[in-house]
């Protein structure tokens, strides 16, 4: 929100709205002069919050930071869902089971098919295994499950059932679904030599050893069969060997709104720089390769290209740290900074476009040199690869009918017994201008359909630039403005429920200009009006 | 047929007039009538700058229009002042003693309201209020020579005179009771605005006292006192060519008090005032909250220095009047006067007055043209004309001592009118 423009707006309304002005027979008309505002107008003010800035020089700067990349990889380390089926058929012959030993107790293993990395470890952040056993023990049974890959707060996910006694032709069936939130899946298999592979341990037990009888009649008939389904398994952490792959961002273009007040005109920079600066959340080493940049100004409908030395470069970026020290974030990032500035690259022209959108085409391969961490590559879901364009104009500028609009909104609400009072006149503006530009106002007010119903301020209402000597202005230039006030415009601006607040700025000199930190313009608001003395 | 003159002379006095007073010394009467009854209402205005058509629209709410107060600047001096004198009167006197040895007495009774509005003010208060602060821009608008009293009172007032050797001494006390009452005294302050309105900068000191606030109905009684008028007639001749003798009157009116009753407020000021708008350290700050603290809902509080409830003793303006009256011929009637109005803001008043007979002397029922002459007062000429009716039995005057105020209002002050009627009972 432009905030600067809706107070300027704000300050015309509280003047002009005492303006509403009924003819009135008793008293006499005087003409008065009324302070009604006493303040000042800093270019810092104008923009949004922190956009502008001085240097050590006292020189304005135009600072923008933009965030353009924010790449998150996790989709590209998924765990795949994996259903892991596993039947235990019995003897093909009678066997006479005794009771007090396990029917069956099997460990087993199952890789997940997971793509462009060996994961060692796994910290879930979401996800279930479904688990469903059939039995066609003719006994009731318990069966126990224990994912020994899995644990959380140190403890194994074990899931112990009750099965009903079962038969072939009708198995008991027992299901069951854990969430697996929380948990650290350890994937290196039952041997902890492997990668992407959990391990399990199935048992299967008599409920009771000693009825109907001691033993058990075990043969081929006797199947217990255990399906494992892992579904939906987002990983918040994962760890073990990225391999190496290219990935490119799906999005392309990233908003840049510091120009975003500007509607139309020419803003003219001698210099201006950028700093690409990269952030590498991921345990990884990166090479990066900034294909193009382009700045793209969708009201005008043109484009420019970023040329510059450092489009053919390759930007290397370290992995990041883990460091669980840290209170918020247990990562210390990778960093890289590169610069472009107006004797590198166009970037003036870039500036000069006044863009609202930025659109890029980068490239990141991870590992690029292959496994050079032994295995402790890491990556955190939620964080990645940022990019941010980081921008820095001097305000060394020409402006030629630069324009910068806003629309707010207000509510005048209803005039008090002293406004009535008032039967025309103006709301002059004095402005005491330090800035090497003269800025032009004007408000337009809008109805409730949108429709602009009025303008508040004379035409060609201008405040006139400072004379700088020595590319420095040392005394303000001053000037007046004004906004008349009469009982039509006064009822117009009851009506009025928005308004549409527009700066127009010109230098008036034909060298660029420096602006300094110590500009300002000086406001003293006036009223110069015919007011209804009515003595009781 | 010089008593037959001297008749009609005393019929008509009576209703004499001068700048705007009531001479009580016209209650002498010599004529064979045991009672007359009357009445007497007079409005009188003038101003040295306010004209008529600024006085006009004020009085009846229509608003002066922008010219009228504009043609009020080229008449403004350093130190203005306008008056304004009202009054009411219904009287009855009476012979006590007529005809015994030299000495003739009479007494009257008079009710009577008094109603005077008298105001001093400088150049630049009355352009501050008449058109503003703007043109006085980048000076400061003093407001230290500024006086301001209104006041009414209603008077009962009994009369007795005395004649021996045609000399006459007349005397009459007053039951004052105060109604309304305002004073306003500058003692310094000024009105300061930036060359471009920027900042305005004010500074008072006075008082300012007025009668019970509560009280809304214009005859209510807020105060009491007391009054004393007086006068000394002795044989004067002037003209002596003719065959008439003049009079030669001194009068003192309404010398007296009232204390306003303890309900009266007093507003003692001192302080100042500072306003330069609603400051904000940038534009974009201004917002709803920062107007609402710094609105200036403390301006009275910074120039009351205190408020004081209780009685205040008032001198009412007397006159001190000196009347030269005189038949010049069977037709015509002189009176030269000087008259001055004290603890008020006139200025010494000199008037003449030609009464002259229209119709032949033979006529019961004399037909008068009144014409009036005055230097001084409120302003500095009046010139007025009336008519008057008197037969032995009734006596009717109407006239208007400024004349020049109503030919052109928008440039002339002035204003008076007076109405009197008389009946006689014998």
């Amino acid at each position: 929100m432009f905030k600067g423009l809706k107070s300027i707006f704000l300050v015309v309304c509280l003047l002009i709205l005492i303006g509403s002005c009924k003819k009135r027979k008793e008293g006499w008309n005087i003409d008065a002069l009324i302070p009604v505002i006493d303040s000042k107008l800093d270019l810092q003010h104008i923009f949004e919050d922190d956009l502008v800035k001085a240097d050590e020089n006292q020189l304005l700067n135009l600072v923008y930071e933009n965030e353009i990349l924010n790449l998150k990889l996790a989709d590209d380390f998924q765990i795949p869902d994996t259903t892991i089926t596993q039947d235990n058929p019995g003897p093909s012959f009678n066997l006479v089971w005794d009771k007090k030993n396990p029917l069956i107790s099997d460990t087993n293993e199952s890789k997940f098919e997971i793509t462009n990395a060996n994961l060692t470890e796994a910290r879930i952040a979401s996800g279930k295994i479904k688990f469903k056993v059939s039995s066609t023990i003719t006994e009731p049974t318990i069966i126990t499950y224990n994912l020994s890959s899995a644990f959380k707060d140190g403890k194994q996910l074990i899931i112990t059932k009750n099965a009903p006694a079962g038969s072939p032709s009708n198995p008991a069936i027992i299901e069951d679904e854990i969430d697996l939130s929380g948990y650290l899946l350890d994937l290196r298999g039952k041997d902890k030599n492997d990668y992407n592979t959990i391990s399990y341990y199935f048992t299967v037990r008599f409920a009771d050893e000693l009825l109907p009888d001691t033993t058990y009649i075990y043969n081929q008939d006797d199947v217990v069969s255990i399906v494992n389904s892992f579904e939906a398994i987002q990983p918040e952490f994962v760890k073990g060997v990225f391999l190496t792959t290219t990935e490119k961002p799906d999005e392309s273009a990233s908003d840049f709104d510091a120009f975003s007040q500007i509607t139309s005109g020419s803003l003219e920079v001698k210099k201006a720089s950028f700093a690409f600066n990269f952030e590498n959340y991921i345990g990884v080493d990166l090479q990066g390769q900034v294909n193009a940049l382009t700045a793209i100004n969708t009201k005008t409908g043109k484009s420019q290209k970023l040329t510059g030395d450092f489009l053919t470069q390759s930007l290397n970026l370290s992995r990041a740290k883990e460091d669980y020290s840290l209170y918020q974030i247990p990562i210390i990032p990778g960093t890289a900074e590169y610069k472009l500035d107006e004797s590198n690259s166009n970037i003036t022209d870039f500036i000069q476009l006044m863009p609202d959108q930025v659109n890029y085409d980068l490239d990141f391969t991870l590992n690029p040199l292959g496994n050079i961490s032994g295995g402790n590559d890491f990556l955190f879901a939620d964080y990645g690869i940022k990019a941010f364009l980081n921008m820095r104009i001097p305000l060394n500028i020409k402006a030629n009918n630069l324009q910068l609009v806003d629309t707010v909104d207000f509510d005048l609400g209803e005039a008090d017994e002293g406004t009535e009072l008032i039967e025309g006149g103006y709301m002059r503006v004095h402005a005491e201008n330090y800035y090497p530009f003269e800025a032009k106002i004007q408000i337009y007010t809008l109805n409730a359909q949108g429709v602009i119903i009025d303008s508040l301020m004379e035409s060609n209402s201008v405040i006139d630039a400072g004379i700088p000597v020595n590319g420095k202005v040392v005394s303000p230039t001053k000037s007046v403005v004004s906004a008349p006030i009469n009982p039509a415009k006064t009822d117009l601006l009851y009506q009025a429920e928005r308004a549409i607040v527009k700066l127009t700025f010109n230098t008036v000199e034909s060298d660029f200009q420096d602006i300094y930190s110590y500009y300002t313009s000086k406001v003293d608001v006036v009223g110069d009006v015919k007011y209804r003395l009515i003595i009781k | 047929m010089r008593g037959v003159f001297s008749i009609l002379f005393l019929c008509s006095t009576l209703l004499s007039v001068a700048q705007s007073e009531f001479f009580i010394a016209d209650f002498t009467s010599k004529d064979s009538s045991k009672v007359k009854a009357g009445v007497w209402v007079e409005q009188s205005f003038n101003s040295n700058v306010i004209n008529n058509s600024v006085l006009f629209n004020v009085a009846l709410k229509n608003g002066p229009t922008y010219q009228s107060m504009q043609n009020m600047k080229p008449r403004l001096t350093n130190s203005n002042s306008a008056g304004y004198i009202g009054t009411e009167r219904l009287f009855a006197s009476f012979d006590i003693n007529n005809n015994k040895d030299s000495v003739i007495t009479n007494g009257w009774v008079s009710v009577y309201t008094d109603r005077q509005v008298s105001a001093r003010f400088g150049e630049d208060a009355l352009r501050l209020i008449a058109f503003g602060n703007r043109e006085l821009a980048g000076e400061k608008a003093m407001i230290d020579n500024l006086s301001l009293l209104l006041q009414q009172t209603t008077h009962l007032q009994f009369g007795y005179t005395i004649e021996k050797n045609q000399s006459v001494l007349g005397i009459a006390p007053s039951l004052v009771i105060g109604n309304k009452y305002l004073n306003l005294e500058s003692e310094g302050g000024f009105l300061y605005t930036s060359p471009i309105g920027d900042s305005l900068y004010a500074e008072a000191a006075g008082y300012m006292s007025q009668s019970d606030t509560s009280s809304l109905l214009v005859f209510d009684p807020n105060g009491v006192g007391a009054a004393l008028s007086f006068f000394y007639t002795v044989n004067f001749d002037l003209f002596k060519k003719n065959e008439y003798q003049g009079k030669l009157t001194a009068e003192v009116n309404n010398l007296g008090f009232v204390v306003w009753n303890k309900n009266t407020l007093t507003y003692h000021i001192d302080g100042n005032y500072a306003w330069g708008g609603f400051k904000a350290p940038n534009l974009f700050d201004l917002n709803d909250s920062i107007i609402d603290l710094q609105r200036p809902n403390d301006v009275q509080t910074s120039f009351i220095d205190r408020i004081e409830f209780g009685t205040r003793n008032q001198i009412l303006p007397f006159t001190l009047s000196l009347r030269y009256q005189e038949q010049y011929n069977e037709k015509v009637f002189l009176t030269f006067f000087l008259q001055q109005r004290f603890f008020s803001q006139a200025l010494p008043f000199l008037g003449m007055n030609q009464e002259i007979r229209m119709n032949k002397t033979e006529k019961k029922t004399a037909v008068m043209l009144n014409f009036f002459e005055s230097v001084g007062g409120y302003n500095l000429i009046g010139l007025g004309t009336g008519i008057s009716v008197i037969n032995k039995q009734i006596g009717l005057r109407l006239g208007t001592r400024n004349l020049i105020g109503l030919t052109n209002p928008e440039y002339f002050s002035g204003f008076n009118v007076h109405l009197g009627f008389q009946y006689k009972f014998y």
